[in-house]
């Protein structure tokens, strides 16, 4: 019997070449539970972080920054593994903060041509950060290893439905990846939602939007990846209908104007605009705001489904050489 | 939505547009604009009551934008302002005193 969040695994990992969720039947006292094998692979690439199409001289999971979402149920077992390619100059290694199990064993840096795997139950259900650890880790962060796991609570009455779920990952960006002091003195250059400086801003070239319609209950599963900075959350012209720590639905909190997530931190943040317009989703922490981190959420009746975490990666269009007609209104 | 064929180093003007002028002139102020050079980009449906027009930083300004769309004269009842708020992006915003009454 295949259950609506296995198909939806499956389903995701059709798009994530190198991402496969293997569902398994569980023994029958832990109903439900499945187990998932997921696959990474570090990536020393290029990424475009901004609209002007900058590319940056990124280290990221499976070629992507953030990585690919990872999402499972309260209760299952992920049986991980992560490879480093020989083509690769550096070590590298991963931190799922949704595991409970041994640091030493589990977390150790592996070195190009390597391979790592391990075992945990994802056992409190929430929104967790993923990074790499080798060292220097704050280099490792900055230059994008990180990512977002939800794991799903087993009980789905545990919170009110969402109408639309988009994943944030906030993190810092140093214009010299291999400037580690930089890193450590605090001086990033920009700040990025879901590894693009205002990638979700329309008023910036290149910049897009996220989309909702009115009455719509939208989640945002909201991580900070810092390395360093916290982020204080907050929706323009709305007020959190709720926010949960950790994005566990038993530590709810009502009517949240800001709330702040720490770096290696996250939460989910639910938010009904009841009127169409613009509400930009900003860390009020404006050094960081008005260099990157505004997401504008653009509620219209005729917003359209939307992934997770819209345009990752980002591909910056360069104009056409045709013409194209002027829609009617 | 309209392309032109040039590469420009571009930025991106937003401005909003208030009257009732302008639904019905959207098409003469989209064709007003990529007829300049300089111009890479126009939408007008990305945002309502705005018109985000992607352009070369070095030869024009946001302003000069939206001087264009006030003396149109197919725009009549239709007026632009450089979109200013709180989430006017960058280092380089600056302070920019209010247009005389």
């Amino acid at each position: 019997m295949f259950t609506p969040r296995f198909v939806q695994g499956l389903l995701f990992a059709t798009g994530v070449a190198t991402l496969t969720f293997m569902g398994q039947m569980a023994p029958a006292s832990v109903a439900f539970a499945k187990t998932h094998e997921i696959s990474m692979t570090a990536v020393e690439t290029d990424v475009v972080i901004d609209g002007s199409g900058e590319k940056y001289a990124a280290w990221t999971f499976n070629g992507q920054m953030p990585g690919p979402v990872v999402r499972v149920t309260e209760g299952d077992t992920i049986k991980f593994t992560l490879t480093n390619p020989a083509t690769n100059k550096y070590p590298h290694a991963m931190d799922f903060h949704a595991a409970e199990i041994d640091f030493l064993k589990n977390y150790r840096a592996i070195n190009a041509g390597e391979t790592i795997s391990y075992t945990f139950v994802a056992k409190k259900p929430g929104i967790f950060f993923y990074h790499c650890g080798a060292p220097p880790m704050i280099q490792h962060v900055a230059r994008g290893m990180f990512g977002a796991i939800i794991v799903d609570p087993q009980n789905a009455k545990a919170w009110p439905k969402a109408d639309r779920e988009y994943v944030l990952v906030q993190s810092e960006h140093f214009k010299n990846p291999d400037d580690v002091q930089s890193m450590f003195d605090r001086k990033f250059d920009g700040m990025m939602f879901n590894g693009g400086i205002f990638k979700y801003h329309p008023f910036v070239t290149g910049g897009g939007k996220l989309d909702a319609k009115p009455g719509e209950r939208v989640r945002i599963y909201f991580v900070n990846a810092g390395p360093n900075e916290f982020s204080s959350f907050h929706p323009i012209g709305e007020i959190w209908d709720n926010v949960y720590e950790s994005g566990n639905p038993a530590n709810k909190l009502t009517g949240v104007q800001t709330y702040v997530v720490g770096p290696g931190s996250a939460a989910t943040f639910d938010v009904v605009a009841e009127s169409a317009g613009a509400y930009p989703l900003v860390t009020h922490s404006l050094t960081a705001a008005l260099r990157g981190a505004i997401a504008v959420l653009l509620v219209s009746p005729d917003a359209k489904p939307a992934p997770l975490m819209p345009m990752v990666p980002w591909t910056v269009t360069v104009p056409q050489t045709e013409i194209t007609p002027v829609p009617a209104h | 939505m309209l392309w032109s064929d040039t590469a420009l180093p571009l930025e991106r003007a937003a401005l909003l547009l208030t009257g009732a002028g302008c639904r019905p002139s959207q098409q003469a102020i989209v064709e007003a604009f990529m007829g300049l050079d300089g111009i890479a980009r126009v939408e007008t449906d990305v945002i309502p009551d705005h018109v985000l027009i992607d352009y070369d930083g070095g030869r024009l300004k946001g302003e000069a934008l939206a001087d264009i769309v006030n003396e149109l004269s197919a725009a009549d009842g239709c007026r632009a302002a450089v979109m200013q708020s709180c989430i006017t992006a960058g280092i380089e915003s600056r302070v920019v005193p209010s247009p005389a009454r």
